[in-house]
């Protein structure tokens, strides 16, 4: 029982920047940030890089280091899709395809399908204290960091700007407040914590590959719809993404405990989003955009 | 009348014909001030030329206080001039409380990681019109979410405040709320109120003895001042 609450804590910290990232993109602003699997891919790579290159020096300097160049990699991918959107003046889905398929190009041109980063140290054991889950301790205190920081960036202006935006984006320009300022900024710090996840997600399996990023998007759903079924308040919250992402992993498990193939699991993600949109959010009302976020 | 609009010319594109030509309009100062005139007179060109959304093809003056400002200039003085638009929901954000609301309107240019600003003090007679100030402004009703939409424009302190048709959304007993909310704000804040309201019942029960008409004479937007 134990390992199957390791498994789940695990697995939910590995995922959760993402979750984070997209409950910023696609609850708060309210856009379909598809690109999100692309940073989530190219945090990973610029994480690898990193790795490589620091390969040899202490431990926590490595983590420092892997750390930042992945959420600077995600960054990139959000900074070149929210810019394609707001100067380009092209619907943020359009952008992110587009995006997608630029910085799949760019990996490409960068690298082999295909990176084991198995040969260099793995930076998550910097605190080993769990004998079976290595990579569980620093996995938990860098997510409660990042929880914290996602906490405190919802209550500044530039957090209240990002509600504002997804409820009512004309309301910038009566109070003369930079529209795209709030758009670049919001898409640039979801794409960084999605790339972190990239990266927490490669290290944990000793590999990174070009489709890894393929059907996160689904996940993030999924995850925030499962979340905001049980948080039932009309105001955002940040126990959203984090209830969401402990539902998913612990339903996951639960699973595979029962003998489950977990290669049908997409197709579960997909009836058990369509089961809770057509029964608890149209019991209470809750409302929907676009995405159901 | 200490506030004027002098020698006003404006049209909407360099080869095309003025649209105002040497406009003169005067207005009363810490007064609600009308303006009225059929549809496609100009009324709300003149508010955006007033609160400086329009920047091009323009000349005038705007004297107020004893001081003489550029016309083309008044988007660089925000302070001075703020504006309502007609469809002041846009101005709103319906999740958040009154307060709350109130708070979004001081966010900075380039929101930071700082907190939410103080909101300025609230007048007094605020009281008056039942609002609740903790509940989510989707439950209140037009009149009150209008005196919000004017009170988040206040909250940067404008010498004059401009308003695009403040009662068009609303029923007349709204509409009465809120006109005797501006008529409050206008004696006790010491503002300036300059409003577009097409019913003449509502600027008879609320003008200073006159309203501001526009007109068209010969193809060319002229002005003139009505007794009530």
């Amino acid at each position: 029982m134990f390992d199957f609450f390791l498994i789940t804590l695990e697995q939910s910290m590995v995922y959760l920047p993402l979750v984070l990232g997209s409950y910023l993109s696609f609850s708060l602003l309210k856009i379909p940030d598809l690109s999100l699997e692309t940073s989530y891919l190219i945090g990973a790579f610029t994480g690898g890089l990193a790795l490589q290159y620091m390969h040899g020096n202490l431990l926590f300097l490595n983590l420092i280091v892997v750390l930042y160049a992945s959420l600077i990699g995600g960054m990139v991918v959000g900074l070149t899709a929210s810019c394609i959107t707001r100067y380009g003046n092209i619907p943020h889905l359009l952008s992110s395809i587009i995006t997608f398929g630029l910085f799949q190009g760019l990996f490409l041109l960068c690298s082999n399908s295909y990176v084991s980063l198995a040969q260099y140290e793995n930076v998550l054991m910097l605190m080993p204290y769990v004998r079976q889950h290595p990579e569980v301790v620093t996995l938990l205190i860098i997510n409660i960091v990042l929880i914290g920081g996602v906490a405190f960036l919802l209550s500044t202006q530039l957090g209240h700007s990002f509600i504002i935006f997804g409820q009512n984006p004309l309301f910038f320009q009566h109070f003369k407040i930079s529209t795209n300022y709030v758009f670049i900024m919001g898409v640039l710090i979801a794409h960084g914590l999605s790339g972190l996840a990239g990266f927490f997600f490669a290290q944990t399996n000793n590999l990174l590959e070009m489709n890894m990023g393929v059907g996160r998007a689904l996940f993030c759903i999924t995850a925030l719809i499962l979340g905001k079924s049980v948080i039932r308040q009309s105001k955002n919250s940040i126990f959203i993404p984090l209830v969401g992402t402990g539902l998913y992993f612990f339903m996951q498990q639960s699973l595979l405990k029962i003998g489950f193939n977990l290669k049908y699991f997409t197709a579960v993600q997909s009836v058990l989003v369509l089961v809770i949109l057509l029964t608890v959010y149209q019991k209470n009302r809750i409302q929907t955009d676009q995405l159901g976020v | 009348m200490n506030i004027s609009i002098q020698n006003l010319n404006f049209s909407f594109s360099c080869d095309a014909k003025p649209f105002f030509k040497n406009m003169n309009i005067d207005f009363y100062a810490s007064k609600i001030n009308f303006i009225c005139g059929k549809n496609g007179m100009g009324k709300s060109t003149l508010l955006k030329i007033l609160s400086g959304q329009i920047q091009q093809n323009i000349q005038g003056s705007l004297v107020f206080s004893g001081q003489i400002y550029d016309v083309q200039k008044l988007c660089l003085m925000p302070e001075t001039v703020g504006m309502v638009v007609q469809n002041f929901n846009s101005m709103l954000v319906d999740s958040y409380s009154f307060y709350e609301n109130l708070q979004c309107a001081l966010l900075a240019q380039f929101p930071s990681l700082t907190s939410l600003c103080v909101v300025k003090q609230l007048p007094q007679f605020i009281d008056k019109y039942g609002i609740n100030f903790d509940v989510p402004i989707s439950l209140l009703s037009g009149g009150q979410r209008q005196i919000l939409a004017i009170l988040m424009i206040l909250q940067k302190n404008p010498k004059i405040l401009l308003l695009d048709e403040p009662t068009a959304a609303l029923d007349e007993e709204n509409a009465k709320i809120v006109m005797d909310f501006l008529q409050q704000l206008s004696i006790e804040q010491d503002i300036t109120i300059i409003a577009i309201v097409h019913d003449k019942e509502l600027v008879r029960q609320y003008a200073q003895n006159f309203y501001s008409e526009l007109y068209q004479d010969n193809d060319i937007r002229k002005v003139r001042l009505v007794q009530v």
